[in-house]
């Protein structure tokens, strides 16, 4: 997902009558937005489908087109997992208010009536832009909150790398806030588990030496531990003394 | 001459401010006539074969945008058209098309005229 806060709207105009395109085209850039073309359906789908489809933000589609019509090229985007939360917006003749309600039933955001009316089109723009960019903010909130939710997965599982939720930590926004706080409170776990770990194995030498310690203190403390050494005290004498 | 009434004065001009400067205004008079002349051409042929959706699609397009030059004649011949078209009856729609032929003319001499104002 394209972050779309600053990049002005990229508008798709569907329609094989080059002098709506050419109307539409120019009225379009002379608000600022970026504008493609495409004469049918086909074309159209063959866009949206490519890598520049990716920042399409709003379709301006034709109903009677020749080849694949308005209707076909609606259902076919409608029904395409990748591109189908783009906005679509119906250009219509005045009398066509059936096909504007049955293509609205098929998942058309609006429609424009012809002949175009600058300020209804700058206004119908605008709103869909509205709701695609809210849209688009909504999926990035729900792909970074994806990576929150992996690195909680990874702290159960024990597999926590703080790089994996640097680049939600760095957005200034809640989610960022978030994984920052989250961040940190993973760290502090693994920290104190550290600090224990390294307590527990310091324990566990004191406690084998104090074990060691012992054992040799059970061997040296018995009657006959003592009455060896006293042997061999008294040989160590009688070697010295030369007898 | 060009018939005055062919074309509705605030419909153009309307059309005019819309697309921004006189250049272009006259560019899209250019299509327009281009355009035009590629609709009717689908007419006869879409009409000898007896093809109604093509009749309807072309009439659909050419009243769109007669709309848009203010050819308010023209964009109410081309409705009949593209109705006979829907209701597939276009049987005879020879002399329905000798009127748009005819409708057109008017409106491509006003325009062209206009085009020379635009041009002086």
């Amino acid at each position: 997902v394209t972050s779309g806060a600053t990049r002005p709207g990229h508008i798709l105009v569907v329609d094989d009558n080059p002098v709506n395109r050419m109307l539409l085209t120019r009225a379009l850039e002379s608000q600022g937005y970026a504008v493609g073309t495409a004469n049918d359906g086909e074309q159209a789908l063959d866009m949206l489908r490519s890598g520049d489809g990716a920042t399409v933000d709003i379709v301006l589609l034709d109903i009677l087109m020749p080849e694949m019509d308005g209707y076909e090229t609606l259902r076919a985007i409608k029904q395409d997992d990748r591109i189908q939360h783009i906005p679509i917006i119906m250009i219509t003749a005045v009398d066509e208010m059936d096909s504007v309600i049955r293509c609205i039933e098929m998942g058309a955001t609006d429609y424009l009536p012809k002949p175009f009316n600058n300020a209804l089109l700058q206004a119908r723009i605008s709103a869909s832009l509205s709701s695609k960019r809210l849209r688009d903010l909504e999926i990035e909130y729900l792909i970074q909150f994806g990576h929150v939710i992996d690195a909680a997965g990874q702290v159960e599982a024990g597999t926590f790398d703080l790089s994996s939720i640097e680049s939600v930590a760095r957005r200034d926004d809640a989610i960022g806030r978030l994984a920052r706080v989250f961040g940190q409170m993973a760290h502090e776990v693994r920290s104190r588990e550290e600090r224990l770990k390294q307590q527990v194995r310091e324990l566990r030498i004191e406690i084998d030496e104090a074990r060691q310690t012992r054992k040799v203190a059970e061997i040296t403390e018995t009657d006959y531990f003592r009455q060896l050494r006293d042997q061999a005290a008294d040989l160590r004498r009688i070697i010295e003394s030369g007898e | 001459m060009a018939d005055a009434r062919a074309i509705d004065p605030k419909a153009l001009a309307a059309l005019r401010e819309l697309s921004g400067d006189d250049e272009f205004f006259a560019e899209m008079i250019d299509v327009f006539i281009e355009d035009t002349a590629g609709q009717l051409a689908t007419f006869d042929s879409a009409i000898a074969r007896q093809d109604a959706s093509e009749v309807r699609r072309a009439a659909h397009s050419l009243k769109s945008n007669s709309m848009n030059f203010g050819a308010s004649a023209l964009a109410l011949l081309c409705a009949e058209m593209e109705a006979r078209g829907r209701d597939e009856s276009i049987g005879i729609a020879g002399e329905l098309l000798g009127r748009i032929r005819a409708e057109f003319e008017v409106v491509r001499a006003e325009l062209l005229a206009m085009r020379e104002d635009i041009r002086l």
